[in-house]
């Protein structure tokens, strides 16, 4: 009978949801800093390491590099765009560089809190090499292209931002931490990386969002 | 649901409707059940009240209306399973239209969306959050209307039957179109309102069909002005009305998501067949396939996964599967053997894929059939795209000449050329002369000068190029001495087609292409290919519904061909055969002018609906008449297919039929085949069932069995005179399996599908006896497509494959030949191992912009996003002693982008 009722559950549910979807009211939102499409660039730093069949392990590396975002605000809480990036890092034994062009999602799990939890998956390559070029073996690997994944968070903070002046978007300084595996057929990295950005946040046009009739209706120029 | 409690509410919890409970408990979301008589010790509270919108539609009747609906408060809170009870209108205007009732002014459709929207804090049983049932109630009224208006000042809509109160005269009037697209929008709320004094002054006019709205008397000043209409963002501004001149204004709303999945549905497709897919332009976004409408069906049950751009359907050939442009028969589906299809997605209405037990429309071919159906072009407005990806930039423009009369051209080029230079080295070993270009073009032409007479032209054409040269052809094969290559395909195909449709119970098509097919591949003098064919295709088809259970149909399909070839080259081997000539200088030459090429076809079927169309039974009857093949002229291809409603969401189905394919020209060629060979046939079985739960989710099963017969087979057997047969039609095959095809359309922002082929393919060689699988068979092949349509126009897909390896013959060593100074390989038992199995993930993520005039599109596709790592084929060594993997394409990212206005 529970199962029964499930089934009976889930095709009302979806007959509910076919006749709400019809015709879908659009919400206008309240004015906010983090609003609209982002751009954004900065530095980051980076602590990893790596593997290979051929040598083992590379040992800690350390480096620094950029990044640059692009993306958009789909929902107040979900925003999807692209990230490219790219550094160098380097040991005693190892120097590295590489860079990779990723789709990106993040989540904004709390409405009051410019946190965002972010995800990308995409396209990563690597060149590695020995510092001392008299080091070198035949063997040694060269590199490596492959699916690159990170996972991590950031911050935005809005020093500019007036609260109650029904402006939407800013810009922002952006704090994130990070951590990038990028396996290889050749070799695997992981790296931690935390970094800052200066994001500039468009906004919403006016027509998306809830504003006060002076605001909303003002004359055309 | 009678388990479940009923509430009661009081008016002051729950505004504007009220609920009455009843105590049943229900299992709570852990799952633990709860005792029958659990009371419910606390009150579910409304902490998230979403008004119902009044309806546009609505306003011009000024109707009022009572929806009563029952829902679900989860423990959650959330809402679910929201049901309309009851839904009445009235209309409360002395000028509304008299009949009121029976007209969907969208009042329960608002009620459900409002509900949906609803939050509340779950009742609770001791502690626990239960789930409840109650009725909720939606009570809608118009709008007040605005104050009575001072002397000599009206309102006034735009709308049609609605008087003016008086000769006002029109001051301000514009219009209201969809930003991006530039159509029209009726039924859009135009509010205009003014501070004065303490009042606020307001007016309202409703858009027409045109997108027209008009004022009268407006005081002269600024007037704040307001669009509304439901799923739209509203355009809000501030207008001037001065003395003695009109305000005139345009305004571009936007949509809070545009759905490339709507589609306009003009008329429905009776099913005749027991599987026909059907893709829209809009399913031909699947992750992977860069939009090619082509590249899609592979993902379809039947089909297998291929790297060359073949079609290989239900355990048959890629020449066993015909491609068809709106009924008419093309010779290249892709350009360069794979790249792209010959057709961009921007010219494509539709798609029809058949795996088999397709009907006596079609024939000659033993596995399945694809037609792609152009656009028909719509006379409205100047539309356009241009469409830039990694490999080829396209274009597309329709301008409506009249009402009746529209012409589209469209035309793409690829820019490999360009691309080649930059990874191909300067002191390679290649030198390219011409690099590999590809382009396509089409002209289309459509005059409908009433209902029931339409004239159609087509142009289309195609052409691929490539020439290289190579400083060390030994480093290929050392048998090779040419220095040069070259390929180039091209065909071009006008088609005229004449609709005729007087009533709704007769229809018929008369189409004429002619066509000019070219082909030129050398390496250098050593070996080439040259072949130029014209040729005429007639269709002529009529529907004629003699009783409404009963449609016949019959028509003519015939095809008509002029060739000139002309060859040096080996044989070609045939399927299964292993390698081929050692001796690749063991050439055949064969030169052949003026060859004409004929198949007749006439056809009829018939559509029976029986028992209240439960019942449906499409027996048809074709005959083909071949020209070429001296040895069978004629054969006849009866079919059935039936299908019958077992209930309201259920149907089963099944069909057989008989389906003769014609050998290949060069397999009846005197010199390199056999010209006595017979037309193979393929005896098609299909049973299955349906169901649809919904009108947006099927799940379709079909079990298929193919029984095929006479396959033209390499043949070591001798004529009288000892001259070799090399071909007979003494090959069998057998291809049985299973198609899982669980659908779901577009809805809720959601669109995918699971396909799920079992198969198992096999052939008898002829002299032989024991079975080897086909070159092509894979057991299993696994496929899920999926995408969701976020809110600002992003679109999010992913396709997961999971395939078996194609089989292959291994070689167990080599053998050294000191005549050609080269190892040749000693193959083990056809077909005897297989490649590890496929699997890939390919990722699209879509976004488009929308400006006032046009759209802007992006994608991002990541073709083989978690960089598997699959084997498509096996490298020897020199000796054949060992071989390695070689793998298909590693991670690729596409970007493409695409403008349309």
């Amino acid at each position: 009978m529970r199962a029964k009722v499930i089934v009976t559950t889930l095709l009302a549910a979806l007959t509910a949801s076919s006749v709400a979807s019809a015709q879908e009211a659009v919400t206008l939102r309240e004015p906010a800093p983090r609003q609209g499409y982002y751009i954004g660039g900065g530095t980051r730093l980076m602590m990893g390491g790596g593997a290979t069949d051929k040598v083992g392990g590379l040992g800690p590396m350390f480096g620094f590099g950029g990044v640059f975002r692009f993306g958009q605000m789909a929902t107040d809480w979900l925003g999807l765009g692209l990230v490219l990036g790219g550094g160098n890092s380097f040991n005693g034994t190892w120097s590295t560089g590489g860079g990779h062009l990723s789709l990106e999602a993040q989540v904004k799990p709390l409405a009051e809190y410019n946190l965002a939890l972010r995800g990308s998956i995409g396209l990563g390559a690597f060149g590695l090499s020995r510092v001392k070029p008299e080091d070198e073996r035949e063997d040694d690997p060269a590199g490596g292209l492959g699916a690159q994944y990170t996972l991590g968070a950031s911050y935005d903070l809005f020093p500019f931002y007036e609260e109650g002046t029904y402006k939407s978007g800013g810009f922002a300084f952006t704090g994130f931490a990070e951590v990038a595996l990028l396996p290889t057929s050749e070799v695997w990295t992981m790296n931690f990386v935390i970094g800052i950005e200066v994001t500039y946040w468009f906004g919403l046009r006016k027509d998306r969002l809830e504003l006060p009739p002076d605001e909303a209706f003002k004359a055309k120029k | 649901m009678s388990r479940l409690p009923r509430l009661l509410f009081l008016l002051g919890l729950f505004a504007p409707g009220a609920a009455a409970a009843q105590a049943a408990p229900p299992p709570t979301e852990s799952g633990e059940e709860l005792p029958p008589d659990a009371p419910i010790t606390k009150l579910p509270k409304m902490i998230n009240y979403v008004e119902a919108l009044y309806p546009q539609a609505a306003l011009r009747d000024r109707v009022a209306a009572k929806v009563v609906v029952e829902f679900d408060i989860a423990p959650s809170g959330a809402v679910e399973n929201i049901e309309v009870v009851s839904s009445s209108t009235v209309a409360t205007s002395s000028t509304a239209a008299p009949a009121v009732a029976g007209i969907d002014y969208g009042f329960t459709t608002s009620a459900t969306t409002a509900a949906g929207q609803l939050r509340f804090e779950p009742a609770e049983s001791n502690g626990v959050p239960i789930r409840v049932r109650v009725p909720y109630t939606v009570n809608f009224s118009p709008p007040a209307l605005p104050p009575p208006p001072p002397p000599r000042t009206g309102t006034s809509t735009s709308g049609p039957g609605e008087p003016a109160p008086g000769p006002g005269i029109v001051n301000f009037r514009g219009k209201v179109r969809e930003r991006g697209t530039r159509d029209p929008l009726a039924g859009v709320v135009v509010t205009v309102f003014q501070q004065q004094g303490d009042d606020v002054v307001a007016f309202e006019a409703t858009t027409a069909a045109d997108g027209t709205f008009e004022f009268v008397d407006l005081a002269p000043g600024t007037w704040k002005v307001q669009t509304d209409l439901v799923g739209y963002y509203p355009a809000r501004d501030a207008e001037v009305v001065k003395p003695d001149e009109v305000a005139e204004v345009t305004y571009y709303i936007e949509k809070g998501a545009y759905n490339p999945y709507e589609v306009v549905v003009v008329a429905e497709k009776v099913i005749k067949e027991v599987n026909r897919r059907t893709l829209t332009r809009a399913d031909l976004r699947v992750p992977g396939t860069l939009g090619d409408p082509v590249a899609v069906v592979e993902n379809l049950p039947g089909v297998a996964r291929t790297q060359g751009g073949q079609i290989i359907v239900r355990g048959s050939g890629p020449q066993s599967t015909g491609v068809f442009i709106d009924g008419i028969e093309v010779p290249l589906i892709y350009h360069f053997g794979g790249l792209k299809s010959v057709i961009p997605a921007d010219v494509v209405d539709t798609v029809d894929f058949y795996p088999g037990n397709y009907g006596s429309y079609y024939g000659r071919f033993t596995g399945g059939v694809f037609d792609a159906h152009i656009r028909r072009l719509d006379g409205e407005q100047l539309h356009g795209s241009l469409d830039i990806s990694l490999l080829d930039t396209s274009l597309f423009l329709q301008i409506p000449i009249t009402k009746e009369f529209s012409v589209a051209v469209g035309g793409r080029r690829s820019y490999i050329d360009a691309l080649i230079p930059v990874f191909v080295p300067d002191d390679a070993d290649v030198n390219i002369t011409s690099l590999p270009v590809y382009y396509d073009y089409q002209v289309l032409a459509n005059w409908r000068p009433s209902e029931a007479h339409e004239v159609r032209a087509l142009f289309l054409g195609s052409d691929d190029s490539f020439k290289a040269l190579f400083d060390n052809p030994s480093d290929f094969d050392s048998q090779i001495q040419a220095t040069s290559f070259s390929f180039a395909t091209s065909f071009q195909r006008g088609i005229l087609e004449y609709r005729y449709a007087p009533s709704t119970t007769f229809r018929n098509q008369l189409k004429l292409a002619l066509g000019k097919d070219n082909a030129d591949f050398s390496l250098g003098d050593q070996f080439y290919f040259r072949l130029g064919v014209l040729g005429l295709q007639i269709r002529e088809n009529a529907d004629w519904t003699v009783t409404p259970w009963a449609t016949v149909t019959a028509g003519v399909d015939a095809i008509l061909q002029w060739a000139d070839v002309n060859v040096l080259a080996p044989a070609p081997p045939v399927e299964g055969q292993v390698g081929g000539n050692d001796d690749l200088n063991e050439t055949i030459y064969s030169a052949v002018n003026n060859a004409f090429f004929g198949v007749v076809a006439p056809y009829v079927e018939a559509k029976v609906d029986l028992f209240d169309e439960r019942l449906s039974l499409v027996p048809g009857l074709r005959m083909d008449y071949w020209s070429e093949v001296k040895s069978e002229h004629f054969t006849f291809d009866p079919r059935v297919v039936a299908r019958y409603k077992l209930a309201d969401h259920w149907v089963v189905k099944g069909g057989v039929g008989l389906v003769h394919e014609a050998p290949q020209p060069n397999q009846l060629n005197e010199d390199f085949g056999n010209p006595d060979l017979g037309v193979q046939r393929a005896v098609q079985y299909s049973v299955g069932g349906e169901w649809l739960p919904t009108d947006f989710i099927k799940v379709d099963l079909t079990f298929f069995y193919k029984d095929l017969q006479r396959l033209v087979s390499s043949t070591t057997a001798v004529r009288e005179d000892g001259t070799p047969l090399q071909l007979d039609n003494n090959g069998t095959g057998t291809v049985y399996g299973l198609e899982l095809f669980a659908e779901h359309k577009f809805n809720d922002n959601f669109r995918g599908w699971l396909s799920y082929t079992l198969s198992r393919a096999t052939r008898v060689d002829s002299g032989q006896t024991e079975e080897r699988l086909f070159d092509f068979d894979q057991t299993h092949i696994l496929t899920l497509v999926a995408s969701y349509l976020f809110p600002e126009n992003w679109e999010v897909g992913v396709r997961w494959r999971l395939v078996s390896g194609n089989p292959y013959t291994p070689f167990q060593s080599g053998v050294y030949l000191s005549d050609f100074d080269r190892y040749s390989p000693i193959p083990a038992l056809t077909n005897s191992a297989r490649l590890p199995a496929f699997h890939q993930l390919d990722l699209r993520v879509d976004k488009t912009w929308v400006f006032t005039y046009w759209k802007f599109s992006a994608y991002l596709s990541i073709i083989n996003t978690y960089n598997a790592t699959n084997t498509e084929g096996l490298n020897y060594e020199f000796d054949f002693s060992k071989s390695e993997p070689v793998s298909g394409f590693p991670i690729l990212p596409i970007l493409g982008v695409k403008g349309e206005f």
